[in-house]
Formats: C-alpha cells, structure tokens, sequence
C-alpha cells in the first residue's frame, strides 16, 4: 500500500460523505414514526401511504410526469434532428450553432425563465402546462443535442459511406446505421431529459400557470405549512428515480453495448406510460365523471395546504365543477406571478398588506356582497379592516398572531414580555423568525414604539437591540421553527401561532404567548383576481369557504383561527381554548397590523442586511 | 480533374482497366489515389472528365446505385451487427429475397473462410476476420469493380503477406476487378495485373509490375519501386558501340553506359542501378564490367539476405544486395571494395 493513501482514503470518505450524509438523513427520516421532531421514534412505511392518498400531491406528480414525458419527447426530437444537422456543416457553422447550444445552459436559469416568461405574455399565451412544457423543451434542446453529438463524433464518417456504398438510400443509412449506433446515446440523452425536467423549478415556475403546479413548485410552497415526512418519502421516491435514470443514462453512453430489443420496447412502453398516467390525471384532476371535461373549471392559487382536500371535494359535488389548486409559497410570489401577466386563476389568498398592495395595483375585483352571505358573519373585530374597511375586494379568511413558543418543561415560568428572548440563560436555543418585518416588529414593540415606525433613529435603536441579541440566536427560519421546538433543540421561537401549535401536538410541554408589550396580528384574505375567468363560481367558493362548518374543520385542519365568529363557536374546545391557535379576545389590543411603511422600508431593508452580515 | 479548394489533389489522371484485372494506383500518401477512388465510388464528383463503367457514364450517380463497393481501410463494418448482417447489408438494400441473400452470403463467407463465425460482432473478430468481412462484404454483391482502399494497411506483416496470397487467389478465383490503392510498393507489385504509379495528382506510368520495375520512366518511379544507387553526370562521346558517361564528381573514372543515343551526348543526366545488379570484389575485377571504387559502411544483416551500405566518395552512399550463404560475408565495414555490374544494366534519367 502506498503511504498516503490512508488519508486519502480519509479526505474522499468525507467528500462523500458530505455529498451524500444529507440525502441519507432525508430518506432514513422518511422512515420516521415521528410528525415534526427530528427525534427517532420508530421505522414506519405511514408516510408513503399518506402519500398515496394526498391528491393534491398526486396532482402534482401527475403533472410533473406529463410536462417530463411531452417535453423530453419534444425535445428529443428536435435536438437529434440539430444533432444530425450539424454533421453535414461547414466546420465554423458547427462551432457557431454549438456556441449558441451551449449558451441556455450557462445563463443563469432565472434570467432563462423570466424571458420564456415575459416571451409568452407578449405572445399572448395564457401560462399553463403549454407554456411550461415548451419551456422544458427549450432547456432540454441542448442537453439532447450536445450528449448526441458526442456520440456522433466518435463515429467513424466511413460507415455512412459504407452503407450508402453497399446501396443505402440516405434514409436507409439512418434507418439501419445511424440510429441503431445512436441508439445508447439517444437512451441515454431521454433519461437525463427526463430527469431534468422532472427536477426543474426554475423555469418551471416562472412558465407555469392555473393547473401546472409541478411537485418541486408543490413541495416549495409546503414551505409555509411545514414540510411534513411525507415531503421526506416523496423526496426519496424522485432521488430514486431519477438516480436510476442517471444511473441507466451513464451506463448506456459509457458502454457500446446496445440495448437489447426486449428492454428498449419496455423503455417506450414505461415511458409511454408514465405521459398517459400523467396526462390523465392531470387532465381530470377530480374523480373521473362522465361530464368531468365540460365542467366548469375554477382556480384556485393559494398556500400549500391550506385547505382539505375533502373540502375541495364536496365544493365539487356540490357544484358540478372541478377545482384545480396551485400554490404559492410567499405573498411576493403572488404578487409577481400576477404582475407578469398570468391569467386564468380565479381564487386567491393574499395576506393583509398584500390586499392593500393588490387593490393599489387594481389587481382585484370587486365582490358582490349579495353573492356572499356568509362573509357577514365574521368575528366583529374583523369586519371592518385597514386596508379594505367596507370588504369591496376582500373577505378576511384566517387569522392569527405572532408570539413566543416556548418549552415549559425548561421555563417554567410563563415570559410575557419579549425580553426573555434576550436573556442569556437561553443561549443558542432561540429562534427567530426569518422575517425583517417580523423580526423588527416585535422588538420596536418591546421598546414601546409602534412596529410600523418610520423614525430613523428607532429603526437604528432596534437595529442595536438586535445586534445585542444575535449571539443568543440559533437560527433565524420561518419554517421549521415547529421542528426545533419539538424536538427541543430550541426553547424559545418567535413565530406564528399555527407553527407553534403543531408542536404542541408533538411535545405536550410547549406553550404560546402574546407578550403583554403587543405583537403582530395578521388575516389572510379570499379574493377574486380582476382576469378571472369565473367570477360567479368564485363568489360562491368564496361563500362556501366561509361557511361555518367548513371554515371550523379548516380552522382544526390548518390550526390556524378562522374569521367567521360562528366557526369559533363550532370548533373543538382544545382548539378553540388554544391561544397558538385562537388568540384570546382579551388581548386584541396589544395587537397591531403590519401596514406598508413607504420609503422608510428602505432603513428596514438596510438595518436587516447589516444584522445578517455581522 | 479533382481540386479541394485551390489544390488540385487530381490532374488528367486518364487510365482503363479490363475486366478481371488487378489493378493498383500506387503512390506515396498525398498523391491523390484517394481522391481517384472516392471518385470511382461516388462520394465524390470529378470538376473535369468523365468515368465509364461498362460503357456507362457514372458522373452524377450516387454511390447507392453505382456496380461497385469499396472496401474501406478502416473496414469501416457495422459494429451493432453480426458478421451475417454485414455480409447480408447488401443484399437486404437490394431487396434480394431471404432465401437468396442465407446462399449468397454463405458462399462469401465459404470464400473468405468465415464460415461459423456468422454470429459474431465485429469487435469479437481479429484484424485479419475483420478485413475478410470487410472483403466478403463487397464481393457479395457481385460488383463490376472492386474497390479497396489500403486493404491490408491495417494488418502486422506477417497477416500481411498471409492475406496478399489470400486476396489474389479469391480475385482469381472469383474473377473480380479489382482498384486498389496502396502505398506499399512490395504489395502492390505482389498482387497487382498492373500498377499505376501515382505522384502530386499525376500518373506517371501504367504497366505491369516488372516493366515498371526494371524501365521505370523516371527517377520519381524508379525511387518508388525499390532502391535506386544513383550517379549523376554528363553523357560524352562513342567509345567503340559505347559511350562514355562522365560523373559530377571529378575524382570518379568515366564509365561507359550501353543504352544513350547520339542526340544525348553532352547532356546531364543521372545514372541509376538495382542493388541485386551491382556486385562486390575486393580485387579489381575484369575490364568488361563498369567499375566504382567505395568503402564499406555498414553491413546490414536481414535473413536470406545481406544489405551493403557502401560509400562512393564523399556524399553517395549506395546499396547493395547479396545473398547472405555467400563467401561476401567476410566483407566488415570499413573496407575498400570494388562495385562492379554490367555494361547493359544501368539505366540512364534525363533531367
């Protein structure tokens, strides 16, 4: 053995291991019994029969395998067909056309997707599964045509020749020459399509419209409500996938072998099959009826889970329609998805301050109070709001406030006041909300000052508190707060009360508070978007949301408050005696909306970034 | 004519070749014999001339439909199929019916002694398996000309020589014409009804191998096929039926030379010997041969035969050929000899 291999041994067993440790992690806890915590609590296979029965997640899955198949297809075609093109020009044709190949794939993937984007608005294509797909055809086009060409190349000229010697028409020369010896290379450039666009976000989310919510989009805008393990199963499911097909693409090009006949046709049949399944489900999203494709379709764009899908279902009966359901992940995702022109969803979610931004931007229309009868019945704290006073474009949906979660098991004294996340007992152990508004909302409220300030100096006063505090913070997140509770790693998260109470469900010992200095309150509002197609229908989507028995089991599902006054009372006492999930009436007047600061949002940005920085 | 961009790779190349012939355009690399093959096959157009096969003009018919295969010097076989599908390709193209094309390709592979081998990839062939599919490829479509390009470049020497023997048995047997292009003058002398003796685009003769050999009609041919010892000098007057041949070099005696005319005399010109023509002494030998003195160099032993590197003056170095069972072997480098041959062996170029 030669010396130092013993440390290289050392160094490429932790490359790998920090290649491949977190993926590991990912699939061994996919296999965890536990909800939320990181703790092991015994193997189960639950998660990946929960999936089996997430129709929005199957939705997705069906989608994500049309667009990959159509598009894989697609651009297999017209890349081979560039391909062999290229091989009868001139030399500096070739490298002139290759330049331009390889350009898709060195541009930042962004700037690809906002100008497919902005390039099928100006055609005037609605975005939908079309554009998404041609979307995944143009990234795929060079990925195909440079793997082929590859091949192309170490092919000796002279068998063409050959054949068209022995009596090949051209046609014949690529029927029994060119194909068959392309054939490894072609396999090979269809599996790593295929996986490219199955993994895309990029483009895809820039392209996609109502109904093309793809499973990378779906799993991102779980942000909000928390990845579950369920994420964790479907996660190992596409690296499963998508390992065996780099793994079959790199075999097939590193050997020559060819593929037997046998295992070719069940390739095209396997694949032929996936687009079907794909295509099928994604076309009838809802339980195929017999007029399932002359139903009115309405569009739903919201949160990630933020409805259940029996809910969805009944709507469906109820009404002899289908509803397809694509979610966003941020209220800034909203908002740039309908300024860049996207059409076509009738139902959306926008948070407070985003309603007011999206009625200033006349994205909204206007209900019509007549149609919604349920909307009256809002708790009376609700009814008349900052940014829509009389409800002409909004109705208040759920609500919440921002607080403490902590472990009463280590503080077992109730903290009611914002200080205690500064108190070093508690180092390394608190979390902070990933969130500049948030974050600096509740400390301009633990100085007495109003989380709206615009007053320079406050802002700097904040800024100094919070650089004071940074050292006893272990993280500042806004999704998985409700992990590090649980699972104890932290004591003390600033967060929403949803989050908060899901880790009670998993650790008894966590509690909530509203410190006594005052804190966020925020409301997630129903809206109808000014382009949608089915106004009426949306009316009474709307209503059917805010009917009380349906906005109770939605309060339950989500933990979080609902806005109806007569949901509260038909809601479990545990959730209702929940002040994670119902804040406690007495203290609606410690709380405050966040509202648009103007330009003074620019001191925000700036103290934020320096805080981030140090 | 054939020009790539301002280069003319082939210049009035004009030649004829029977049927059941061997033919080989012979020619250093560069020469253009390519270019005349890519031509006979179609994959290329001439920009002058014309090119009958049968009487036929084949100028704008496409390789597909042209009476001829070539077999080429990378074999160029199609490795996703066995040697069956290699030999049937043909065939398959030309719609013969299936029961025809199992006969035909049998009898090519009897031909080449392939025969048991059909199932196999090209890649689980030797070198020399896979020039006879290359081989049996071609000739089973029963073309009027047989085109081969290099066939046996690719081979060691000993499979080499092994496959001369073996091409021109199958190309008499199976009375095939036959172009082939070659390099190798040894193989192409070997093989060849007759050579054409390819240079910068031209064809500088056509004749069977010996003619060419023994009256080449220039030094460029004479260089080509086989060594050449020459000594340049001036064509003098008649010495009795003779005439005198005085070198460049003044140091060396005037030699007589058997073949010049009248009309030469007093021109320059270079006087050229085979190596099996010359012979050595170490005495002065008799009057009636042409003598130069020289001194032994190097003496390189090659088997049935010794080579003799003598040096004749200051800058000759010429070559000499005798079978290794004779006494000459005695003969060490750094001796003096005389080299000697007949009157009516050395051959004279004009400039």
């Amino acid at each position: 053995m030669r010396r130092g291999s013993t440390g290289l041994n050392l160094v490429s067993g932790l490359a790998m291991l920090f290649l491949y440790g977190p993926i590991f992690v990912l699939v061994l806890y996919s296999f965890n019994a536990a909800h939320l915590s990181m703790a092991w609590r015994g193997a189960t296979l639950k998660w990946y029969a929960a999936l089996m029965h997430d129709e929005a997640l199957l939705a997705a899955t069906a989608n994500s395998l049309l667009i990959a198949v159509v598009s894989t297809l697609g651009a297999t075609c017209l890349g081979g067909l560039i391909a062999l093109g290229m091989e009868r020009m001139p030399r500096r044709r070739q490298q002139v056309i290759e330049g331009g190949l390889v350009l898709p794939l060195v541009i930042p993937e962004v700037m690809m997707g906002v100008s497919l984007m902005l390039f099928f608005v100006m055609l005037n294509m609605p975005l939908g599964l079309t554009t998404v797909i041609l979307g995944h055809i143009v990234f795929n086009i060079p990925l195909v045509t440079i793997m082929l060409r590859t091949r192309l190349r170490k092919l000796d000229p002279a068998l063409g020749e050959a054949a068209a010697d022995l009596g090949a028409s051209s046609w014949q020369v690529f029927r029994y020459v060119t194909l068959p010896l392309l054939r490894p290379a072609l396999w090979g450039a269809i599996l790593v399509a295929f996986t490219v666009s199955l993994d895309d976000f990029l483009v895809t989310f820039f392209t996609a419209g109502p109904g093309a919510t793809t499973l990378p989009l779906k799993v991102y805008s779980m942000i909000k409500s928390g990845v579950t393990p369920e994420i964790n199963a479907l996660s190992a499911l596409l690296l499963v996938i998508s390992m065996t097909c780099v793994g079959l693409s790199l075999h097939l090009q590193r050997r020559e072998v060819s593929v037997p006949p046998r295992l070719q046709r069940m390739g095209v049949f396997f694949f032929c099959l996936l687009g079907l399944a794909g295509s099928f489900s994604a076309c009838g999203q809802s339980p195929a009826g017999d007029t399932a494709e002359s139903r009115p379709v309405l569009h739903y764009f919201t949160w990630s889970d933020y409805v259940g899908p029996e809910i969805i279902q009944e709507f469906e009966r109820r009404e002899q329609v289908n509803v397809v359901i694509d979610t966003f992940s941020s209220n800034e995702e909203l908002l740039a998805k309908l300024q860049s022109g996207a059409t076509g969803y009738d139902v959306a979610v926008p948070s407070d301050f985003m309603v007011a931004i999206m009625i200033q931007q006349d994205l909204l229309s206007e209900l019509d109070q007549q149609e919604l009868p349920n909307a009256s019945l809002l708790e009376p704290h609700l009814q008349s709001l900052h940014f829509d006073p009389e409800r002409r474009y909004s109705v208040p949906y759920l609500w919440g406030t921002v607080g403490i979660g902590y472990d009463s098991a280590v503080i077992p004294t109730a903290p009611d006041s914002w200080s205690i996340l500064w108190d070093p007992r508690y180092t390394g152990r608190i979390s902070m909300l990933n969130d500049q508004r948030e974050v600096f909302g509740a400390v301009l409220r633990s100085m007495g000052q109003s989380m709206n300030s615009t007053d320079p100096q406050v802002i700097e006063a904040a800024k100094e508190q919070l650089l004071r505090q940074k050292p006893l913070v272990k993280t500042y997140t806004s999704d998985h707060y409700d992990q590090l509770l649980a699972s104890g790693e932290v004591v003390l998260a600033h967060g929403w009360g949803g989050p908060v109470a899901r880790a009670m469900a998993e650790r008894p010992s966590i509690r909530y508070v509203v410190p006594k200095e005052g804190a966020t309150v925020w409301a997630d509002c129903l809206v109808v978007l000014r382009t949608a197609p089915q106004k009426r229908l949306a009316m009474r989507f709307i209503n059917f949301l805010m009917e009380p028995e349906v906005a109770a089991r939605t309060s339950e599902r989500l933990r979080f408050a609902s806005a109806s006054r007569r949901a509260r009372e038909q809601v479990g006492g545990s959730t209702r005696e929940n002040p994670a999930i119902y804040p406690p009436l007495d203290q609606l007047d410690r709380l405050e909306w966040m509202r648009d600061v103007g330009r003074a949002i620019r001191l925000y940005d700036r103290a934020w970034t320096e805080l981030k920085m140090q | 004519m054939r020009r790539h961009g301002s280069v003319t790779a082939v210049d009035e190349v004009s030649f004829e070749v029977r049927r059941g012939e061997f033919f080989s355009i012979l020619g250093p690399s560069g020469a253009g014999k390519t270019s005349v093959l890519r031509m006979l096959a179609g994959f290329e157009d001439p920009d002058e001339g014309d090119l009958l096969i049968d009487g036929q003009s084949m100028l704008g018919v496409p390789p597909n439909r042209r009476p001829v295969n070539l077999v080429f010097q990378s074999y160029a076989l199609f490795p996703h199929l066995t040697v069956f599908e290699n030999v049937a390709f043909g065939l398959k193209m030309r719609r013969v019916p299936t029961p025809l094309i199992d006969e035909q390709v049998c009898q090519a592979l009897t031909m080449v002694k392939l025969l048991g081998k059909e199932a196999r990839l090209p890649a689980q062939l030797s070198g020399g398996e896979q020039q006879r599919v290359a081989l049996a490829r071609a000739l089973v479509n029963k073309p009027a000309v047989v085109l081969l390009d290099e066939p046996l470049a690719a081979l060691d020497q000993q499979l080499r020589q092994e496959m001369q023997v073996e091409l021109k048995s199958i190309q008499e047997q199976a009375g095939l014409t036959c172009i082939c292009v070659t390099h190798h003058q040894e193989e192409a002398m070997m093989m060849s009804d007759r050579i054409a003796v390819m240079h910068q685009g031209r064809m500088w003769q056509i004749g069977p191998p010996r003619e060419l050999y023994e009256r080449p009609c220039n030094l460029f041919v004479s260089r080509f096929l086989g060594v050449s010892n020459e000594l340049p000098g001036r064509v003098g007057g008649l010495v009795g039926e003779h005439r005198l041949f005085q070198p460049v070099d003044d140091e060396q005696p005037p030699l007589l030379v058997g073949t010049a005319s009248g009309e030469q005399a007093g021109r320059s010109a270079t006087l050229s010997l085979r190596p099996e023509q010359l012979r050595m002494a170490r005495e002065r030998p008799s009057p009636s041969d042409q003598v130069l003195p020289g001194r032994i160099e190097k003496v390189l032993f090659a088997g049935s035969d010794t080579k003799y590197l003598v040096r004749i003056g200051h800058d000759r170095l010429w070559e000499a050929r005798m079978a290794s069972g004779a006494d000459l072997a005695s003969f060490a480098p750094g001796e003096p000899v005389f080299l000697h041959w007949s009157l009516s062996d050395g051959q004279l170029f004009f400039e």
